[in-house]
């Protein structure tokens, strides 16, 4: 098997596996519904975006965009309707761009806390924007208050779990280097 | 080559929950900063008719759909309905809207409550 082969099917089955594990933490979300106790439509604890964010960081923006994406695809597919897939697409698509930035840009200076944080608000504001379209910006405009408090909450939360498992992580080696 | 990671609450963490805490406040605070000025309140029935209030007016407006009876409110550009016969209540529960887009919906009687900024579409308006 040539090497340029070995590492593509090595690729294939790491970015498998991190959708995979993406698609469960969503699973775990959809089986026990924040929104039963808050009812604001979108508000979720937003785990899956743990995993996006250590493949960015750990892999590369490509494979990241690939589980990101391929996720609300499926979960979309599975769960959701056409409706909320658009939503979360815009959702996903917006807050992958911020991490994007924040990767190239503030790597060093700010800790997966405020990373975290910023993606959160950004998928909000991608979700809402999308929905905005839809029923009119004053009628999702009161949704904005609770999604950002929401965002700093479960951003935080999540941002500080990645602060606490990345430093272990990186004695794994990564593909690159094991090829 | 190795990418430098910080795993541990910078001055900037702290900076960036600020300001989306700040912009939660603001978008709190100032609502009209994203809605546009709610003029009326469309009132839609379960023959598929439509009522339209102005806002600027107070007024009690009793409403018969689908064999209840609702009593809808207008007070200080605020709507909210009070002694609904329907079992649920729910759109009594619903509180008041202010909001354009903002709805009140009550399912047993088929009757939409909707805050509008422009009275197209109505069958009539009243006052």
């Amino acid at each position: 098997m040539s090497s340029v082969n070995r590492k593509l099917t090595r690729r294939i089955a790491y970015d498998a596996a991190f959708l995979i594990l993406a698609l469960g933490l969503s699973y775990l979300e959809a089986l026990f519904p924040l929104g039963a106790i808050i009812p604001i439509p979108g508000f979720k604890l937003g785990l899956a975006n743990v995993v996006v964010m250590l493949v960015l960081w750990r892999i590369s923006v490509a494979d990241a965009a690939i589980v990101s994406l391929l996720r609300v695809t499926v979960m979309g597919m599975l769960f959701g309707t056409p409706m909320s897939f658009l939503f979360s697409f815009c959702g996903a698509l917006l807050s992958f761009a911020v991490l994007v930035l924040l990767r190239k840009t503030a790597s060093g200076r700010i800790s997966f806390i405020g990373v975290s944080v910023l993606s959160a608000s950004a998928h909000n504001m991608g979700q809402l924007l999308c929905a905005g379209i839809f029923f009119g910006f004053g009628v999702v405009s009161s949704y904005l208050p609770f999604l950002l408090v929401a965002s700093t909450v479960f951003g935080a939360l999540s941002g500080a779990v990645i602060n606490a498992i990345y430093p272990p992580l990186e004695k794994i080696r990564t593909e690159e280097k094991s090829v | 080559m190795k990418r430098e990671v910080r795993t541990s609450p910078s001055a900037w963490d702290f900076i960036v929950i600020g300001l989306v805490l700040t912009a939660a406040l603001t978008a709190a605070l100032f609502p009209a900063l994203f809605s546009r000025d709610a003029a009326y309140a469309r009132i839609t029935l379960d023959h598929g008719h439509e009522v339209v209030l102005p806002l600027s007016q107070d007024t009690v407006y009793d409403v018969d759909s689908n064999g209840y009876t609702l009593s809808v409110h207008i007070e200080d550009g605020a709507v909210y309905i009070t002694d609904a016969t329907c079992p649920d209540r729910v759109c009594v529960n619903s509180g008041r809207i202010v909001r354009d887009g903002e709805i009140i919906v009550c399912v047993p009687a088929m009757i939409t409550v909707e805050i509008v900024s422009e009275k197209e579409g109505a069958d009539y308006v009243v006052g």
